[in-house]
């Protein structure tokens, strides 16, 4: 078998080695994307999970309230003292600064007892000063320790005053010592600074409160007995929990996510699956010839399909090791992306300190990229193999390779589609993203199917069309298209299914960015917002307190000024949603745009919400835990159980999870949250835009580092968002489109090619080098013309698919579904001249050897 | 050696059937060069085909060494041609990919003989043709008659029992032709192997020592010729 693969095989995927380049590339593609994305979600949670773990240190328990981003009251700390078996209670403030020159650079602050420097042990941080310097210094309540790799960036040394921007305003801090810049420091990506307790609290706007209790118990204690006692003796809402759980809330979360780029970058194994069939078929009708001549001299079919099985396995080993030597990198390359994206949906940092490599995963995505392959290529080995010795010296060799029936196909068709709307269906009743994966697949699959029975359909009409068209070139084009039904079904496939998913993704995109618009420009309209500039790893500023508000109704030229506060880590059940408390001037009837309440009314809804007596639920939570007006909700704050009736479900989207809309005066009431994220300013009328921006900068710009955006500007900026989210999804579209273009391209020139003595035959009989030029650039663009229309269908319905039911399941948020008509119109145009190109360049190459030539070819 | 019982094979079925043999019956000695003559579409490469299991009769007996093709399997058959029949056509059939030596060692790498043995193998096949000079070459730098030359060196490697050889002068000149038909003539001399020939053309069907004319898939005429080559002037004209 060797030295046939040697003899063989090896000439044949020598000469041609571009197409032998396809099938690696389809595999290598497809591997190293899975391999990428493996690393970096296995790197998230690795990471994740040693932040946390850092944070806890020697800690078997810890006091929390939800996810531990709520604050809860310091007196809880003696509370726990009190335990027998609690040798030390820790308590945590945390919170997000930024450097005031720079509000970009955002830092995590940490609030702890480091006086004592054992929390900073704890915390596996090594200070660069000496122990006698740092605690003269920490003397200081403006003292901050910040990391050498942040020092070092920004310039700034021990003793140096520095300007940040904190939820209290700007504060001159005094960097007191630097960290180096490892365990948590560098979990963290050196973001980390690091204060006294109450120095921490009053600058984050958190006084008294704290957000985390770190319990460290004797040696001997029983952790679950002690746990018991404490769930009993605290109140009801603050919860005792072992670091690691608290952990898998957060894994829970991003597990949807990142099922999501799994499920992304395995369409891209099934692009390089389906690029592997088209070319191992296409290699089968070009090898078909030499393969009955073996036959002739006494090969056996099973020792020609055992050859070209090794040759698929052959390929695809050097496919995924190519695949699994680029993913590594790879996943460098797509990390701060991937980060960047999962921290504007989530609203988390997810600062990666390296990547976390597990070397058993990437052989098994390995093995996996080599048995798609084999698959792939199974079919064109099996009817290579079963080659009758006699049909090698047919001169229709590759319609005869070609035959397909239709009527099985369009059965099968219709199996597929049955199957995937009952899978669609299942996920949306089960709440399963592996019931959507599923059923996608089986859509995708069930247009690869379709495509060759409409070809078959349009043969008869394009038969008369295009001649009429187009004239002789037309009738030999038609003639070379319809013929071989089956190569131009794949083909049109292929353009379908590239077509396909790039509407889908650009739907989505404008349908994220259209659902937004209308909720930032309609429900939350104002003619400026102002917000601080820092973010809190995602889209969400980090809190300013709420005298900004006072401040802003005093300048000229404001009518009023609405104050907004989300809180994104708010417990419900072992759910974490998001809470918007807003002031009585958003729940002003009129300001709900039409058909906004899905259920409820506007009046009613906006007087109870106003009266503190009720909120609304986000349509997302309303899905998901089958809340309705009627229905209350329950919500723990710092002061007990809140108890809600829910009176409207609207649409929301300042959480993945849901969320509930409540009156700001409620919040801080039970909450005790006096900070804000947003200001909503109207303007009285006639009134400057930008002189009162200007005068809201000079008179606050000292004191806060401040963003005011115009309606138009804001709305940019969640656009800006939006596009940051969609970037993974977009690197993984721009493979996947790369991959299918070539494979589309590789098609197109092969069964052009495979013709040229049927071109020569034809120049001979007085046709020139502009017909056949033109025969073949129509046959090629109707091709490509076929694909793109059955494109357009499948990604409209797809994208409608995915925004109505999939992408609620997989990210949580309910957009509206919004065809993107202008991408759709450059995808056709892409498609229609890569496609003529193609026909173009094969035209080229049949026309410039000669007539004689030509004739002469096998 | 070869040996035909009312052998009928029929393409097709209904009314659009093709009887492409009928009735054929006749029995061709070990050591034979018989020629196979008829105009086109009288079923002379079928009865190559049928002999070479390449395809099975629809009824009647086709026995070759004293094995009926008809219950051969898919790999007695391909077996068979490995190392038993030579089978040269007017197209030589040669693998572009392959030089001329690793094309004439080909049926014996797929019949697992060891290299050093190829080697000698087609060493002396490519002799007993006169290609030992283009040993190293790929199909396309040869021209039509060396071609055909390597595909009877692949034909002959096999040390076969049989060469069917179908229109092998076809794609060539008459002067080649009568080269391929002298060689072809020689081994037959030579190795006692049996040849059967089909072509259109008398002059080189004369180098058989029997000649069956089909017509309509049926015998239609059985020559003996005396033994002796044909004359050299007797295709001049043609």
């Amino acid at each position: 078998m060797f030295r046939l693969l040697r003899q063989v095989s090896v000439p044949q995927l020598r000469a041609s080695w571009g197409r032998t380049a396809l099938v690696v590339s389809g595999v290598a593609t497809g591997v190293a994307l899975i391999v990428a994305i493996n690393i970096i979600n296995t790197s998230v949670l690795v990471n994740f999970r040693r932040t946390i773990e850092l944070i806890a240190g020697p800690a078997a328990l810890e006091v929390t309230l939800g996810v531990g981003e709520v604050g809860f009251p310091e007196s809880t700390i003696a509370v726990v003292q009190e335990d027998p078996d609690v040798v030390a209670a820790v308590p945590l403030v945390r919170g997000t600064i930024a450097l005031a020159r720079d509000p970009s650079d955002t830092l995590q602050l940490f609030g702890a007892d480091f006086m004592a420097e054992r929390d900073l042990e704890r915390y596996s941080v090594r200070t660069a000063t000496t122990r006698r310097d740092l605690l003269r210094t920490m003397e200081n309540p403006r003292s901050v320790l910040v990391t050498t790799s942040f020092a070092s960036a920004a310039g700034v040394d021990v003793g140096d005053p520095v300007d940040f921007s904190v939820p209290d305003g700007v504060v001159a801090l005094t960097i007191g010592g630097l960290l180096e810049p490892e365990g948590l420091a560098a979990a963290l990506g050196g973001q980390l600074a690091v204060m006294d307790l109450p120095a921490a609290q009053i600058l984050l706007g958190k006084v008294d409160l704290i957000d985390q209790i770190d319990i460290v118990l004797r040696q001997d204690a029983d952790v679950a007995a002690v746990r018991t006692r404490l769930e009993k003796t605290l109140p009801s809402v603050l919860r005792v929990v072992r670091p690691v759980q608290r952990g898998r809330q957060y894994e829970g979360v991003l597990a949807s996510f990142q099922a999501m780029l799994t499920g992304l970058s395995t369409l891209c194994l099934v692009t390089g699956l389906f690029i592997i069939f088209n070319t191992t078929s296409t290699a089968a009708i070009q090898r078909g010839t030499s393969m009955g001549r073996l036959r002739l001299i006494g090969a056996e079919p099973a020792r020609l399909f055992r050859l070209l099985m090794i040759e698929a396995l052959v390929l695809g080993c050097v496919g995924a090791l190519c695949g699994i030597a680029i993913g590594v990198p790879l996943a460098w390359l797509l990390s701060g992306t991937i980060t960047d994206s999962m921290g504007v949906i989530f609203q988390l940092d997810f600062s990666m300190e390296h990547l976390a490599l597990q070397p058993g995963q990437p052989v098994l995505i390995g093995i996996v990229g080599v048995l798609v392959s084999l698959f792939a290529s199974y079919f064109a080995a099996r009817r290579l193999a079963q080659l009758d010795p006699l049909d090698a010296a047919r001169a229709s060799l590759p319609v005869y390779l070609d035959t397909q029936r239709p009527r099985p196909l369009l059965r099968w068709w219709l199996v597929l589609l049955g199957c995937s709307a009952v899978a669609f269906f299942l996920e949306d009743h089960l709440k399963s993203i592996a019931w959507g994966n599923f059923g996608s697949t089986l859509w995708n699959a069930s247009v690869i199917v379709v495509a060759i029975p409409l070809v078959q359909r349009l043969s008869g009409p394009l038969s008369r069309l295009l001649p009429h068209w187009f004239g002789a070139g037309g009738s030999v084009a038609a003639g070379s298209m319809f013929r071989a039904t089956a190569r131009t079904g794949v083909t049109v496939a292929a353009i379908g299914l590239a077509v396909a998913v790039a509407i889908l993704l650009s739907s989505l995109v404008l349908s994220c960015r259209e659902s937004l618009r209308s909720y930032f420009g309609g429900f939350l309209a104002a003619d400026l917002v102002v917000s601080a500039v820092s973010t809190e790893g995602g889209w969400l500023e980090t809190p300013l307190p709420d005298r900004v508000g006072a401040e802003l109704t005093e300048i000229d030229g404001i009518l009023s000024v609405a104050l907004g506060r989300i809180v994104s880590g708010q417990p419900y059940g072992e759910h974490r949603i998001g809470l918007l408390g807003l002031d009585d001037a958003s729940f002003a009837p009129e300001r709900a745009p039409a058909g906004w309440y899905r259920e409820g009314s506007a009046e009613q809804a906006g007087r109870v919400i106003r009266a503190g007596e009720g909120a609304s639920v986000s349509v997302s939570l309303s899905d998901r835990f089958d809340l309705h007006v009627g229905d209350s909700v329950e919500l723990e704050s710092p002061t007990g159980i809140v108890i809600l009736p829910i009176v409207g479900v609207v649409p929301d989207y300042v959480s993945d999870r849901g969320s509930v809309i409540l009156s700001r005066r409620l919040l801080v009431e039970r909450w005790e949250d006096r900070t804000i994220n947003r200001a909503h300013v109207m303007l009285e009328p006639g009134a400057s835009l930008e002189t009162v921006r200007s005068e809201i900068t000079q008179r606050l710009g000292d004191r806060y580092r401040l963003k005011v955006l115009a309606l138009s500007e804001l709305l940019d900026y969640h656009t800006a968002l939006i596009d940051r989210a969609f970037a993974p999804m977009n690197s993984v579209q721009l493979l996947i489109i790369i991959v299918t273009i070539a494979g589309i391209f590789d098609l197109l020139l092969a069964r052009i090619l495979e013709r040229r003595r049927e071109l020569a035959l034809w120049r001979v009989i007085g046709a020139d080098d502009g017909a056949v030029r033109r025969s073949l650039v129509v046959e090629s663009g109707t091709i490509g013309a076929i694909g793109t229309v059955l494109g357009i269908a499948v990604g409209g319905v797809t994208a409608w698919i995915w925004i109505g039911v999939h992408f609620r399941q997989l990210l949580g948020y309910y957009v509206e579904y919004h065809f993107a008509f202008g991408a759709t119109l450059w995808y056709v145009v892409l498609v229609l001249v890569t496609t003529m190109l193609a026909g173009y360049a094969a035209a080229a190459q049949a026309t410039r050897q000669s007539v004689l030539q030509g004739i002469q070819t096998e | 050696m070869i040996e035909f019982q009312s052998v009928s094979k029929v393409f097709g079925s209904g009314p659009t059937a093709v009887r492409s043999v009928d009735d054929l019956s006749f029995r061709i000695p070990k050591g034979a060069f018989w020629a196979l003559m008829g105009p086109s579409g009288s079923g002379k490469s079928t009865v190559l085909h049928l002999i070479a299991g390449l395809t099975p009769p629809s009824s009647g007996s086709v026995q070759v060494e004293g094995v009926d093709i008809a219950r051969m399997s898919s790999s007695e058959s391909a077996a068979l041609r490995r190392r038993r029949v030579g089978y040269v056509l007017q197209t030589f059939n040669l693998l572009p990919f392959l030089t001329a030596e690793e094309n004439v060692g080909m049926p014996l790498v797929l019949d697992g003989v060891r290299q050093r043995e190829v080697d000698t193998r087609v060493q002396r096949a490519l002799e007993m043709v006169n290609m030992s000079h283009r040993a190293a070459h790929h199909p396309m730098h040869l021209s039509g008659g060396e071609q055909q030359r390597i595909a009877i060196a692949r034909a002959l490697v096999i040390e076969p029992a049989i060469i069917l050889a179908d229109e092998p002068t076809g794609n060539l000149d008459r002067a080649g032709g009568r080269a391929v038909m002298d060689l072809i003539q020689e081994v037959n001399e030579r190795t006692q192997v049996t040849v059967l020939l089909v072509t259109h053309d008398p002059v080189f069907a004369a180098y058989g020592q029997r000649v069956l004319r089909l017509v309509d898939g049926r015998l239609q005429q059985d020559m003996t010729l005396p033994d002796k080559p044909p004359a050299l002037d007797l295709g001049v004209a043609g």
